[in-house]
This record gives C-alpha cells, structure tokens and sequence, in this order.
C-alpha cells in the first residue's frame, strides 16, 4: 500500500466526489462535522453579471434622486474612485411596485414581476473594490488580490458531488477578464473541487450553442476503439500489481481512466438541448436571437442542477459594440442597460418558472448580481450618459434555496449611495450562501502553508434575517 | 557564533508566551553535536543516519533497485529527461559506472534546466501578471535563464538568494546579478486598484510573503495585520520588512544596454528617418487612394469623430473582433504602389493588409506612436503592394483590436526596386532601433527610502508607529541594520544566508531531499517550518545536511551528489517483505524502499517529446513564443494551445501565462504561478484521464514514435520504458493490434497502441 494517508486524504479523488471519500477516511474537514444546521439548499446557481449593474436603475428606488437629480452630490463621494463624477442623475426609467410583495423594478423588466415574489433582495452589499478585477476576484473568492479559491470551489469541497460522473463546480461561458480563471480556480484547494468550464473562457466569451467540456471526446478515435485502450490499460495495470504489488495512486488513476470514459456519455447528454419540448425553449426565450444565448446558459444550468452539479455559474458577459464589458455602462447607460436587460429577463424569469415548476427551486439557492453597482451621480465624460463603478452599496437578489421569498433586505441612503441598513459585505454575502449550503463559514477551512484558510477569512456575518 | 540552547529557550519564553512551553526546533540553532558520530567517511553519511533509525526498530531495508529502474530514476532526478535506449545498454552492460553517470548528468546542461525549474516553482514564476489584469512580462524570462544558468554553474546557495534579493546592491553588480533581482519584480499585482497606497502595500505585501515563504518556510504575511499566532513574528517585524520592500522600486523593463549599443541604437534611428524620406521620393504624382479611413466602402470597424478622433474621424475597433475595413481603387496601369497609413497607437496591435483577398503585407500596422489621441497620429510606410491595371481592393484587417486609423495614401511608385531595397533596409533599421543587442530585465533598485509605519489591522490608510526597517527579530542572530542611504535589502541578504539564521539551509536541504525523495521529506511540511508544520522524522539528518551544505561552500551540486550515491536513495521500491513492513510504517517514513513517484508535468510532456523524437533539446535562444495573455477570445487560447503544442523545446521554455496556463501542465498539478510552491499537489482526477485519452497532440506524438521505430514493438518498449517486452505483453499487444486492426487500419492500431502505452502508469510513474 504504498501511499501515505496524508498524500490520499490531500491528493487521491477517484472521482468528483472528492469530499465524500475523504469523510469516509475521517478526514479533518469532513462533511458531517461542518453541517452546523439543516441545510437549506443543495445547490447554487450563480447568474453573474459583468461589469456592473446600476441598481439605482433596476431595483433601488430612490425619489430623492428623481427630486435632486441634476444636483451635486450633497456629502464627498468616495476618495478612490475609478473616473470623475458629475451630479446626480434621476434613473431614466420609471419605476413601480410589483407582485404581492410590492418588490420596487424598473420598467426595464417586462418578465422578471412574475417571479418577483419569490426574490429576496439584499439592498445594501457593500465593501469591495472600485476596480473590476479586484471586484470579480473578491466576489468569486473573497479577496480582491491574493489567489483564493473560488465560492464555488469551497462548495463542492464543503459539500462533495451528487454525480460522480460531473464536476461538483461548473462555469458556464465564463469571461476570462478580470481574474480571468482565478474566478473559478480551487487555488489550494485539491483541483476536483476546481470550476470546470463549459465554454472555453474567453474575450468576448464562447456563445452557448457552442459551449463544451474540453477534451470530452476524441476528434478521430471512436469510443468502442478507446474501450479496447481502455481494456489493455486495466491489463497492463494488472500485470504490474502482479509484479510489484498494490500501489494506491496508480489503482485510483486506472479508476479515474474508467470514470472519464462514463464521464464522456454523461457530460453530452447533460448539455444536449435537443430533448427539451417547445414550450421549455419558449419559456427560455430560445426563439428569440436577443435571448437566445443568455437563455441557453439558463437551461443548460437547469440540466445540470438536475443532475447533482453543487455549484454552477451563468455569465452574461459578453461585450457591448460602443460599451466595454457587459453592464458596464460608462456613457450609453440607456442603450447598454435596455439591451442587457432584455437579454436576461426572459431567460432569467424562465429559469425561475421552470425550477419552481419541477420542484427544484426549493433546494436550488438562485444568486444573482454583479461585482458592483453603478454611481447614482453621472460619469463625467463625452457621449451619452453613463455611471462609474460603486462599490459602496448595490443590489444582488436571492431566490428559492431556503430564504425568504418576497422579502427586502437592507437599503442604501435616499439617494442610493451608501448601504446604511443591515450592510452585506462580499464577506456576509458568502457566509449566507455557505449558511443556507448547511456549511459554517468558520468551520469550513483548509490547512494551507501553516495556516487555516477560509472563503470569509476572519470576516463574515450571516444575513441570518434572510432566512426562511 | 551559536548562543546555547538555553539561552535561546529563555529568550523565546520571554517574548512569546504562547512558544513557552518548548523551544520550537526549526528557530533552534542548526545542531552540531550529533555530527561527531559520523567521522569515518567510508559510509555515506545519509546511511548513516537512515539505518541507524531502522537497525533501532530491527527492519531490513529493501535491496538496491535494478540497473534498469537505477538509471530511469536518476535521469528523470537529475536531468528530468529519459535515458536513451543506447545509455541503458551501457550502463546496465557496466560500460559506465553509476558514479561516472551521476557525474555525467550534473554537468549536463539539462540539469539547470530540470532544477531550475524546481526553483521556478519557489519563485512563482510567470510570464505574465495573473491577477486583475493579465498584461504580458515579455522580459521575465530573463530572470528564468539566469537561474538555470546559475543552477548549471552551481553558484553556492548562498550567492544565489543575495543576487535574487539585492543582485543590484552587490560592490559590483553585473548585468546577471541584476536579472536575478527578477525574483522580487515578477509577482502577481493588482494592476487596476485605484488606491495607490492599498496598490503599494499589496505589491510589499505580495514580495514578503514570496521571500518568507520560499526561502524562509514561514509565513510571515499573516503579521500584515496582527502578531503571528503561532510563530515568532510580531506585527512589527512584518513592517521592518515592509520598509525595506517599500524603499525598493520595480522596474518591468530595465535597460541592460551598454553605451556602445545605445549608441548604435540612437544612430540606426536617424538612419531610419533618412531612409523613410528617401522611400517617399520614389513616389510619382498618382494616388490611387487618398482617403480618410473612415471612407472605407466596406467595413465592420466603428467611426469615432467624439473621442479619439474628436473632430476628425478615425476608425477603431467596436471591441473584441477580426476588424476590417475595405477601399476600392481603381489602377489604371500595372505596377508597384507604396502604401501609408496615419494612425495613433499607444500599443502594437498589429494586424495585415490584403489585395483582392490575399495577404500582401503581414504583419502591418505595428508602430506604436506614444497614445491613441489625435496628437500621437503619425504617417507610417506600410509596404509595396503590386497591382495588375483595373479595379481592385484594399483590405486593413486586425484583430481582436485596431490601432486608430486616420487617412490612407496608396501612390504610385517609380522605381519599385530601389524603393523595395530601400523598404528592406528600413526593416533591418526598425529592429536596430527599437532594441538594442542586449536585453531589458524584470528587476528592482532602491527607491525612496524611508522606515514604514505599522497599518492598523492591515488598514494602509490607519497607520500607527514607524517601524525602523530591518528583519525577524526573533529569527537567527546576526541583525545588520540597514544604513539611511540603502534599502537594506542587502542587509537582509546577509541575515537570510548567516551560517546564524536557523532556517535557510534547512529549509533548503529539505526542499532538495523532497524533490530527490518523490515527495518524502525530512520535515513534513516543506513550506512551513513554523510551530504549525510537522516535526521532521529524522531531525539529526536534516541538520546534519543542512551544516555540512553550508560547510560546503552551499554547493547544490555536491549535496545531489551526495544523495543519489547513497544506498537510500538506491533501494528499490519494493520489498520482499512488503506486507509486514507496511504493517509497521506505511508511510515509509524510515525510507525503507524507495516511493514510487509520478513524474511532473514538464517531464512528462518532455519524455513524451524524446520518445515520439519531436524534442529539441538545446536551450531556445530566442524570446518565449507570443501568446496573449490579456483578455485571451476563445479564439485566442485556441491560438495559444496551438503555440504550446508546436513548441519544440523543454517545458521549462514554455511561456508561463498565468491565469491561462497549458492544461497539459495544469492537469498534472504544475502550479498556478503566483505564490510559492515548494509541494506540487499529485492529483489524479477524471479531467487529467479525459485529456489523455483525447488529446489529439498526444495521439499525434504516438503516431510520431510508431513511425520512427518502424512498428518496431521491441523499440517501443526500449524508448517509453528503457526495456524490452515480456513475452505475456507482446502477446497482448498483438491481440491488441490485430482487434484493432480489424476494426479500423494498421496505421491507427499502432498510433493507439504507443498512445496506450504512453498514458500508462509504467510511463508516468517512476519506481
């Protein structure tokens, strides 16, 4: 038996349920001993929004701002900031209250009221970083500069896989920007708990319809051909057993080629759309070509959220022709947030239908947002009016998963500047999601160089008023 | 000087009340007094003191491997590279000895490489910046050459961390002691923080926790905010480093020109003027397009007369695409034209021109003019392009980006030959004058210098008192102090490699035992030395070697050769009496056999290389090949996996573009390039089967080696496992061949076979 149990625990994973053989071993950081509270959800679906949307024109209603627009900001804006600011702006758009909860959305939403009592928004995230890439990799990982591993991965190492035959951590299309794959990196943590892209990242990102896992299938060798490599393998490996005795690390590597080649019918019939009825694609707004890639990610996140993927990240994260990243809407806010907002909301309202409808928004924590929000005061700057970077307090809204369906949490100042009511850092934006995952976030750590890491570090408060 | 392990209890239980109860080993001084056992040199000492542990518990250790295991695993320890089927034979027909094959392979060349590599690792090394914004360090690899290098010469261990720290404050630096500074330039930064003083304190923050951790074990970092929990690292400490780190200034690209190259330089540059005038003279009165480029007729590049091209106009790019803009003319007669375009560009973003569809100049549009703004606009000779008479088209095609294009000039030329002689001459000029000979180098040199102030809870914004620079109090005992005029970086030089300083050299042997011992160590955990990180199994060893390193001149060579010489290192890999011997110590831990390893992905991808006879083995002399590295499309990385897979080189070679690294290397746990990593993972997931069973280059390079040995099964096995095939495997491998054959051709059923047989344990593990 020649491996040490040190290098097993660490490093062997015969598959992707990594945790769950380590628990078996009683390893440190094992499943049981983190499942602090009834788990509320099983998995996450995260709907990424790049580049930053402006809350105070999609969800945070602000009448001081209508009242006050085309005057300076009353108190100093923030010292860093990204560009120079003008004064403050009223949203272009009206807004009105919807559902049975009375959920504040801008006229941009057509579709996303059906669904409105079953959101939970957090009003008042706060505290990252003014810049993009320090913004993504703190809301990906929890810090804005050093390379952590990604929420993600701290989930599928928290939680294991329910299907051994997919990655627990799926990103699908995701952007290679702004920390680019550190976003959905496991950094230490042992690689089976790493994103596994469906899309090759990239700038602008792979479109869904040609989104796949790499190295899924052999462009010239047929799969009854790799049976036989797969059969003189095992022999060889036999043989070997034979002369120099049982080694643990090659038998877990044959296993692993004999998974891999399961793995290669599983990962085509979870992404194939072809099998999904009419009215599924209707309701994904896969008819239309404005919604039809966003929706694609959609569906293709409910494919694999049947099928026991832990974790999955949906970007939209395209580029705009007169803009940069997707919701990043320096000049051009009206242009660049109609476009972005009829793209998403169909998809995304579908997507809540179709869950809800198979029973699986229950269990499935629906998280969406972006790395920042956008200035209630104007971008100096030529061009059609836009909003700078504001890290200070935006909007991100939950669903199913075990939080409060219909409810609003937080809130920023009347004009939609400061989160002043129950702030939520990226730090309790993750110690929620890890909470509602049934992990504690002081509890789930990883022995790294000398010290315990943590997705929260020593941070970290749970919205606990959130909690259905 | 060695103050007594009393004295140093007492001090440790006086300052650090959570240390009290026992003097931690790793910060006791390197102890002497076991060594006197071992005088009588005739045994090796590393015997010594491995079989005085195991006579102690009455095992017996396995024999020596065979002949054939013995050269496989010292080529891949020293060398990284497999034997060729012709040196087996030698070595195991006794025609070379193992001493002589040792001696051999240290003064190989690929030894730097090989070693350099495990280095490369320590030092993160990366050839671009990771992090937020993945802008390229095209000067990085100079730094990557001067440690193999320095491993190849066998610089002492102690020359070679003080010339990575302060190579530009030696009494005489030289152009290698200045690359070698690259070690504090190349790490990852937050490129777009918008706090400058969050920015700076990140990149200290980033070049402590490199220094500490890899050269140290320790991880000082976690002192940016409070006392170290566990190890004797204060706050203040931290910040004493800090201030040497904040007086020091990275520079991405410092000229290594001598005067003379400058020179030539600046004179190519005004010969460059002179010839452009000269080209522009040969132009006759037609113009065949004379245009603004926003007038093209056809075109997906967008018009920007608000920003850019504020009242004028330019074309630009709508964001990541293949551009193009298209100009038809009209020739009314045959012959050469010379074509200018005025743009601005603050970067190369080089793209080409067509002709009626076909590439005429590649690559065009390369000059970088100082901005994008109107201001840096400049007129650029692009090429000679030859026209038949009637109508035809102009192309511009760029991609993703495109410089900002102005106006086009298409004239016709008088005397093309001359004009095409002078056009040649320019380009020889424009590489004279753009770089000189010699090279520009990732280094650091001091900056303004000052003491730092203690950052509240790691706030940089809530500072407390100033902190006089200087290093780990409670570390070693010799303490130079920085003088006011230095950084002090050479003073924490000295610090680090005092014969004093309990760490260094003990955390160097055991990085270098780990790496000859699969993965074993002497302490268990190679990174962290600290109260945290395991007690060494055989700490009289470790501080043996660990002494006589440094008694030895800190020659790496001579501490390898003195492991692969010893019967420990020899033993085979398995036991006649396995069974009971596992039973007794499973992990091995009293070295009883050797641990059969896997070998990394560099060697994995360079055996490979050697078995399919694709590998070129000299050292590259030129630059790494381009890849993008910043905001890579789909199509990009496609671009970049083809430039991987068509190196010919080491892996050592391969551009390292953080964030974006080969999945060859990254599915066999090379490290992600940003922080030190002295314990590679050793993972074994279903994507690392998935890629070798569908990875079309490793199908390629099987083909390679079935057609190199001529279907010869005998030679397959000689290159991929320095063996011949038993009777049993060619009896398989011909059933093998003869299904598959059926099934599909001759041809396949081989290129599968040496496929099979490469993705194999046999070929990826080491016994």
């Amino acid at each position: 038996m020649p491996f040490s149990r040190r290098q097993l625990l660490n490093n062997i994973c015969t598959g992707f349920g990594g945790l769950a053989f380590n628990a078996l071993l009683g390893n440190t950081a094992n499943a049981a001993s983190l499942s602090h509270a009834k788990a509320r959800a099983k998995r996450v679906i995260f709907l990424f929004m790049h580049g930053g949307p402006s809350h105070v024109d999609l969800f945070d209603y602000k009448p001081r701002l209508i009242k006050d627009s085309g005057k300076p900001l009353p108190f100093p804006e923030r010292k860093v900031q990204f560009a120079a600011r003008g004064n403050l702006m009223a949203s272009p758009w009206q807004f009105r209250q919807v559902g049975q909860s009375g959920a504040w959305m801008s006229e941009l939403w057509q579709h996303l009221p059906k669904v409105a009592d079953e959101l939970c928004f957090l009003h008042s995230v706060c505290e990252t970083n003014v810049a993009h890439g320090g913004a993504c990799m703190k809301l990906h990982t929890g810090d804005e500069a050093l390379l952590r591993p990604s929420m993600g991965s701290w989930a599928s190492y928290g939680l294991g896989t329910e299907n051994d035959n997919l990655p627990g951590f799926v990103t699908i299309c995701p952007t290679s920007l702004h920390g680019g794959a550190n976003n959905f990196g496991s950094a230490f943590l042992p690689a089976e708990h790493q994103g596994v892209p469906l899309g090759t990242p990239g700038y602008p990102n792979t479109q869904a319809k040609d989104a796949q896992f790499h190295y899924i299938n052999h462009p010239d060798i047929a799969r009854s051909e790799q049976a036989l490599q797969l059969e003189l393998l095992r022999e060889m490996h036999e043989r070997d057993q034979r002369l120099y005795g049982f080694h643990g690390a090659m038998d877990a590597r044959l296993k692993s080629f004999e998974l891999a080649f399961r793995m290669q019918m599983a990962a085509p019939e979870a992404t194939d759309l072809s099998g999904e009825t009419e009215a599924t694609r209707e309701l994904y707004g896969l008819n239309d070509p404005e919604t039809e890639n966003f929706g694609r990610e959609c569906l293709l996140a409910r494919r694999l959220a049947e099928r026991g993927v832990r974790f999955i990240q949906v970007s939209h994260a395209n580029s705009l022709k007169f803009n940069n990243e997707q919701w990043d809407q320096h000049s051009h806010l009206e242009k660049g947030h109609s476009i972005n907002v009829r793209q998403i909301d169909k998809p995304i309202t579908g997507l809540l239908l179709d869950l809800k409808a198979r029973g699986l928004l229950e269990d499935t924590l629906v998280v969406w947002g972006g790395e920042f929000g956008r200035t209630p005061t104007t971008q100096q700057g030529k061009g059609p009016v836009g909003r700078d970077h504001h890290p200070d307090g935006f909007t991100m809204w939950l669903a199913g998963g075990g939080v409060k369906p219909g409810f609003r949490y937080g809130a920023t100042d009347e004009y939609g500047y400061h989160a002043i009511e129950d702030r939520c850092t990226i730090h309790d934006l993750h110690a929620t999601i890890l909470h509602l995952l049934g992990l504690d976030h002081e509890e789930l750590t990883f022995e790294y160089t000398g010290r315990k890491f943590s997705l929260t570090d020593v941070h970290g408060d749970v919205a606990h008023k959130i909690v259905s | 000087m060695l103050i007594d392990r009393t004295a140093y209890f007492l001090l440790l239980a006086l300052i650090s009340p959570a240390l009290s109860e026992e003097p931690h080993w790793a910060f006791l001084p390197i102890s002497q007094s076991e060594m006197s056992v071992v005088h009588g040199e005739a045994t090796n000492p590393i015997d010594h003191f491995i079989e005085t542990k195991l006579q102690a518990k009455d095992l017996t250790p396995a024999p020596q491997a065979s002949k054939r295991t013995l050269i496989r695993r010292v080529y891949f320890d020293l060398i990284g590279l497999p034997p060729t089927p012709e040196e087996v034979a030698a070595f195991v027909n006794n025609a070379v000895s193992f001493e002589g094959l040792v001696d051999q392979l240290l003064v190989s060349p690929h030894y730097g490489e090989r070693w350099g590599r495990h280095w490369l690792d320590l030092a993160r090394y990366g050839d671009s910046n990771g992090g937020d914004e993945n802008h390229a360090y095209p000067n990085a690899y100079h730094y990557r050459n001067w440690v193999i290098k320095a491993l190849n010469d066998d610089l002492p261990y102690n020359a070679f961390l003080t010339h990575q720290l302060a190579g530009d404050l030696l009494q005489s630096p030289t152009p290698e002691s200045i690359t070698a500074t690259g070690f504090l330039a190349l790490g990852t930064k937050i490129l777009a923080e918008q706090d400058p003083v969050k920015k700076q304190a990140d990149i200290v923050d980033e070049q402590i926790d490199t220094f500490s951790r890899a050269l140290l074990g320790l991880t000082v970092a976690c002192a940016r905010c409070h006392d170290h929990k566990f190890d004797p690292v204060s706050q203040r400490d931290y910040y004493a480093l800090a201030g040497i780190f904040h007086s020091t200034t990275i520079e991405n690209g410092k000229s290594l020109e001598t005067e003379r190259e400058t020179q030539a330089r600046e004179e190519a540059k005004v010969e460059l003027a002179r010839i452009e005038i000269s080209i522009t003279k040969h132009t006759g009165s037609t113009l065949l397009i004379d245009r603004e480029a926003e007038h093209f007729d056809r075109g997906n590049v967008v018009i920007d007369t608000e920003q850019y091209g504020k009242d004028i106009g330019i074309i630009s790019d709508p964001g990541g695409q293949l551009n193009f803009a298209e100009y038809d003319f009209n020739a009314n007669e045959a012959g050469p034209l010379l074509l200018q375009i005025r743009y601005a560009a603050a970067q190369a973003r080089p793209g080409r021109i067509l002709l009626d569809g076909k590439p005429v100049i590649t690559p065009a549009l390369e000059q970088v003019t100082g901005g994008w703004g109107p201001e840096h606009q400049a007129w650029s000779i692009e090429g000679i392009l030859t026209v038949t008479s009637g109508p035809h088209t102009l192309r511009i095609e760029s991609e993703p980006m495109l410089s900002h294009l102005d106006k086009l000039k298409l004239h016709q030329l008088k005397n093309a030959e001359d004009a095409q002689t002078l056009i040649d001459q320019r380009q020889a000029l424009k590489i004279a004058a753009k770089k000189g000979p010699s090279k520009n180098v990732m280094s650091v040199r001091d900056g303004t210098i000052a003491h730092a102030k203690l950052n509240r809870r790691g706030n940089p914004h809530d500072l407390g008192d100033e902190v006089p620079r200087g290093m780990v109090e409670r570390l070693g005992t010799h303490h130079p102090s920085p003088s006011d005029t230095t950084s002090g970086r050479r003073e924490l030089a000295e610090w680090l490699v005092s014969p004093n300083n309990p760490l260094t050299s003990r955390v160097l042997v055991n990085r270098i035992w780990r790496w000859h011992f699969g993965g074993q160590t002497l302490a268990a955990s190679p990174d962290d030395f600290g109260t945290r990180g395991s007690k060494p199994t055989h700490p009289a060893l470790l501080d043996y070697l660990a002494h006589k390193f440094t008694q030895d001149g800190w020659s790496l060579k001579n501490l390898h050769k003195m492991i692969v010489m010893s019967r420990t290192w020899q033993r085979s890999d398995h036991h006649p009496n396995a069974a009971s011997m596992n039973k007794i110590d499973p992990e091995n831990t009293l070295y009883w056999k050797h641990t059969t390893h896997r070998l990394e992905a560099e060697a994995f991808r360079d055996a490979i290389l050697t078995a399919s006879g694709q590998l070129n083995p000299k050292a590259p002399t030129s630059a790494p090949p381009q890849v993008k590295s910043q905001d890579p499309s789909p199509e990009d990385l496609r671009k970049n996996r083809e430039v991987y897979e068509g190196y010919p080189h080491r892996s050592v070679y391969l551009p390292i573009v953080r964030s974006h690294l080969y999945d060859l290397l990254t599915l066999l746990d090379f490290p992600n390039a940003t922080s030190p990593v002295g314990e590679r993972n050793n993972t074994t997931v279903p994507t690392q089967a998935l890629l070798m069973l569908n990875n079309p280059w490793l199908t390629k390079q099987a083909k390679h080696l079935a057609d190199r040995v001529d279907r010869d099964l005998d030679q397959v096995y000689q290159h991929l496992y320095s063996r011949a095939p038993s009777l049993e495997e060619i009896a398989s491998n011909e059933t093998f061949l003869q299904t598959y054959t059926r099934r599909k051709n001759e041809d396949d059923a081989w290129t599968a076979l040496c496929q099979t047989l490469m993705i194999s344990n046999e070929f990826l593990y080491i016994r």
